[in-house]
C-alpha cells in the first residue's frame, strides 16, 4: 500500500503541476457568487461545455453520479426568481437554493459547487420535485439570513459548526433542550414553513393538535422516526453572518411505531414513517446570539442506506 | 482451529474457480427449503437462522445493507402469495412474495445465489407502494407448474424473449418479441393488459390515501392522464401485451439498462431478471402510431426505476409476466455493478 501511494503519489504530483500553478491566490465571496451564476447560466442553458469541470469532477443529481448534460441538465426549462446563494472562500465551495422549472413544472434546486483552482471538482445537486410537498413560489431570501453580525459578536467557525451539531443531536435524542434554540426559530423545508404553522400541526402536551416551534417539535416526539443523522457534511461556514450550510442524511430505520413526547404522552407513528428510508437535506442554519435563529432546508427522498457521494467529506 | 478456518476459507475465497469446489451443490428442493430460510428468519430478525455465507452480500432496493436493517428490522410476517424460478446449474432462485412490515403488506422480490450450501447473494427488491393486493392473494394459475410435456420452450427461447421483451419496449416494436396471444401482465399487483378498469383501480389505494405528512415523496407512478379514446386511452389499457408495444405508449421510457440478475427456470419454463428503467423525461408528450397525442404519465422527470420481472413462457412465447418495482432516483447504481 504504501509502495503504491508513493508510486500514485509520484504521478499526482506530476500531473497536479499545471493546476498548482493555476491556482489563484482564492476565489472569494465575490468570485464563488459568479462561479455559481456561471454554473447556473450554464444550466438552464444546457451548455455543460461552457464550464470548466475537473477531469475527475464529481457530479451527482439527487446523490446519484449524472454526467452534466444529463438529467436536469437536459430537462430544466428555467431559473425562477428565487436565489439563496451562500459562499465560503475558505472551503472554495459556493451554494445555492434556487427556484427552476423543470419541463414546465416549478421545483426547487440545491446547487454546491466546490471550485479548486479554476476548476469545479464537485457538483452536487438536489432538485426537489413536486410530489406532494413543495412550494417554489418564494421570491425574497429571508432578510434574517443577510444580517451582518457585528464584529465583536461574531463566532469562530468550529463554534458556529458546533452549534449546528447539537441540532442534529436534539433530533436523534428527541430533546429540544440539547440544542440551544431562539424563541423565534422558524424552520422553512422545500420552500414550506413547517414550524408554527397550522397545517403542520402536531399534539400538545395537552394532545390537541397546535402550531409548534423549532423546540417544541422536537420535545413532542414527532421526530422520533429519524433514527440517525449521518452523514453531516459542513461545506460552508460564514462567521460575518452566522451561517453554516451543509448536507445531512436522515436516516429513518422504519422500526419506530410510537412517537413519545418529552411529557410522556405516547401516540402512534405515522404510517408513512413506519418504513425503512433516507432523506437527503441540505440545510442552512442562522445563528444568532448563540442560538439556532433560522433554518432553510431543501430534501429529496432516497431508497435506505443509499452510499453517500461524497463519504468522508467535511466532518465536524 | 477457528483461526485455521478462517485462513482456509479466506484461501478458499482467493484460489476459489467459479466452477471449483464452491459449485453449486443446492438442487430445486434444497433452493427452496434455503429460501424458506432465509424468509422465517428475516421475519424473526435473525440472520443467523438462515445459512448466509460469511461475506454474503445483500442489498434492499440497491443499497448495500446490513442482515438486521431495512425489511429485516421491520419484517413482522409473511403471506402466501409465491412464485419462484430455480436455476440449480447457477445455484440460483428468485421469488416473489407478499411481506408485512408492521402488518402492512409489501411486495418482495428475492434474487439468492446459493454456493455450497450458503447464501452468498441476497438482492431485494421491496415495492412499499402497492395499490392494492387483490391480485396477490394466490399467484396465477401456470406459475408453480412445471411445462408440460410437449412444450417447445428451451433456455434459448427464454433468453431471447426477455431481451426482445425489453428492446421490444425500447423500439414500441412488438415483432421483437414472440408473444403468446394470450400474454398478460401485473405490475405490482395491477393487471396492466386487457383491463379497461386500470385507471379507477389506480385510484383505489387501499385503506385510502397516504396519511398526510412533510415527507417527501419519491417520483412514484401516477394515474396517466389520457384521453378516454384512442390508443392513447381506455382503448390502450384495454389492450393484450403485443398490441400495447405497438401503439406507442411505452416511448416515455428511455431505456431499460443494465439488464441483468438472469434466473432460467428450464423446468417450469420461467425466467427471471432484474431490469433498469430510466426515464430521462426529454419530452413532455409523445406521438402515438396512431397520430394521437400522449402526455409523458410522469410529467417529464428524470428517474428510474428498479424492476424484478417474472416471465413464464408457453411453447417458447412469453405467456405470463409479474413485473415488481420501486422508483429510484435517476442514474442510481445497481448494487451490483462489479458483478455481471
Amino acid at each position: 500500500m504504501k509502495i503504491f501511494r508513493g508510486i500514485c503519489g509520484a504521478a499526482a504530483l506530476v500531473l497536479a503541476m499545471p493546476t498548482a500553478a493555476q491556482q489563484q491566490p482564492g476565489c472569494d465571496r465575490a468570485c464563488l457568487t459568479a462561479q455559481m451564476d456561471g454554473f447556473l447560466a450554464a444550466l438552464a442553458g444546457h451548455r455543460p461545455g461552457d464550464l470548466p469541470f475537473a477531469v475527475d469532477a464529481r457530479n451527482t443529481q439527487n446523490e446519484m453520479p449524472v454526467k452534466p448534460g444529463d438529467g436536469i441538465w437536459a430537462t430544466i426549462t428555467g431559473l425562477k426568481g428565487y436565489r439563496h446563494v451562500l459562499a465560503d472562500p475558505r472551503t472554495g465551495e459556493v451554494a445555492a437554493f434556487v427556484s427552476i422549472e423543470e419541463q414546465g413544472e416549478p421545483a426547487l434546486a440545491t446547487v454546491r459547487l466546490k471550485v479548486s483552482g479554476a476548476q469545479i471538482a464537485d457538483s452536487e445537486i438536489l432538485i426537489a420535485r413536486n410530489n406532494g410537498f413543495l412550494n417554489a413560489g418564494q421570491k425574497q431570501v429571508k432578510p434574517v439570513f443577510e444580517a451582518v453580525v457585528p464584529a465583536g459578536k461574531r463566532l469562530s467557525r468550529d463554534k458556529l459548526i458546533a452549534i449546528t451539531d447539537t441540532y442534529f443531536e436534539a433530533i436523534e435524542q428527541g430533546d429540544g433542550d440539547v440544542a440551544p434554540f431562539h424563541p423565534q426559530c422558524n424552520r422553512t423545508e422545500n420552500g414550506v414553513q413547517t414550524t408554527n404553522n397550522a397545517e403542520f400541526s402536531v399534539p400538545g402536551a395537552d394532545s390537541k393538535p397546535e402550531p409548534m416551534g423549532c423546540h417544541d417539535q422536537i420535545e413532542a416526539g414527532i421526530f422520533n422516526y429519524i433514527t440517525e443523522i449521518s452523514p453531516r457534511r459542513y461545506h460552508i461556514v460564514d462567521p460575518e453572518r452566522g451561517l453554516v450550510f451543509g448536507m445531512f442524511r436522515f436516516r429513518h430505520d422504519g422500526t419506530v411505531t410510537e412517537a413519545r413526547g418529552a411529557d410522556g404522552a405516547v401516540r402512534p407513528m405515522v404510517p408513512a414513517a413506519k418504513r425503512p428510508f433516507d432523506v437527503q437535506v441540505s440545510e442552512l442554519f442562522k445563528i444568532e446570539d448563540g442560538q439556532i435563529r433560522e433554518i432553510e432546508a431543501v430534501m429529496i427522498e432516497l431508497p435506505y442506506r443509499t452510499p453517500d457521494a461524497f463519504a468522508g467529506d467535511n466532518a465536524p | 482451529m477457528r483461526a485455521l478456518l478462517a485462513a482456509t476459507a479466506l484461501c478458499a475465497i482467493a484460489l476459489a474457480q467459479p466452477a471449483g469446489a464452491n459449485a453449486p451443490t443446492c438442487d430445486r428442493a434444497c433452493l427452496e427449503k434455503t429460501l424458506d430460510a432465509y424468509l422465517a428468519a428475516m421475519v424473526a430478525h435473525d440472520p443467523s437462522a438462515a445459512p448466509f455465507a460469511r461475506d454474503a452480500r445483500f442489498t434492499e432496493n440497491t443499497a448495500p445493507i446490513a442482515l438486521t436493517d431495512g425489511l429485516w428490522a421491520t419484517a413482522t410476517g409473511m403471506e402466501d402469495y409465491r412464485i419462484t424460478a430455480a436455476d440449480p446449474d447457477g445455484g440460483q432462485i428468485a421469488y416473489v412474495g407478499v411481506a408485512k412490515e408492521h402488518d402492512r403488506p409489501v411486495l418482495l422480490s428475492l434474487r439468492l445465489r446459493v454456493m455450497g450450501g450458503r447464501i452468498t447473494e441476497a438482492e431485494s427488491v421491496v415495492a412499499r407502494d402497492v395499490i392494492h393486493f387483490r391480485n396477490l392473494r394466490q399467484a396465477r394459475a401456470g406459475w408453480a407448474a412445471d411445462l408440460p410435456a410437449g412444450d417447445t420452450t428451451t433456455p434459448t427461447d427464454m433468453r431471447a424473449g426477455v431481451a426482445g421483451y425489453f428492446d421490444g419496449i425500447e423500439q414500441s416494436d412488438s415483432s421483437l418479441v414472440r408473444f403468446d396471444p394470450a400474454c398478460q401482465r401485473l405490475e405490482n399487483g395491477l393487471q396492466t393488459t386487457d383491463n379497461p378498469n386500470l385507471l379507477r383501480e389506480m385510484m383505489e389505494r387501499e385503506g385510502g390515501p397516504s396519511a398526510p405528512s412533510p415527507l417527501p415523496k419519491p417520483p412514484a407512478p401516477s394515474p396517466v392522464e389520457e384521453k378516454p379514446e384512442g390508443a392513447s386511452g381506455g382503448g390502450m389499457l384495454s389492450l393484450g401485451c403485443a398490441a400495447q408495444f405497438d401503439t406507442g405508449a411505452f416511448q416515455f421510457i428511455s431505456d431499460i439498462a443494465p439488464r441483468r440478475g438472469l434466473v432460467i427456470d428450464k423446468e417450469k419454463g420461467i425466467a427471471f431478471g432484474l431490469f433498469r428503467f430510466n426515464h430521462r423525461g426529454l419530452h413532455t408528450s409523445y406521438r402515438l402510431a396512431d397520430g394521437s397525442e400522449m402526455a409523458d404519465p410522469f410529467g417529464g422527470q428524470p428517474w428510474s426505476m428498479q424492476m424484478a420481472e417474472f416471465f413464464k413462457f408457453r411453447d417458447g412465447r412469453i405467456w405470463l409476466v409479474e413485473a415488481i418495482g420501486t422508483p429510484l432516483p435517476f442514474g442510481a447504481p445497481t448494487g451490483w455493478e462489479n458483478d455481471e
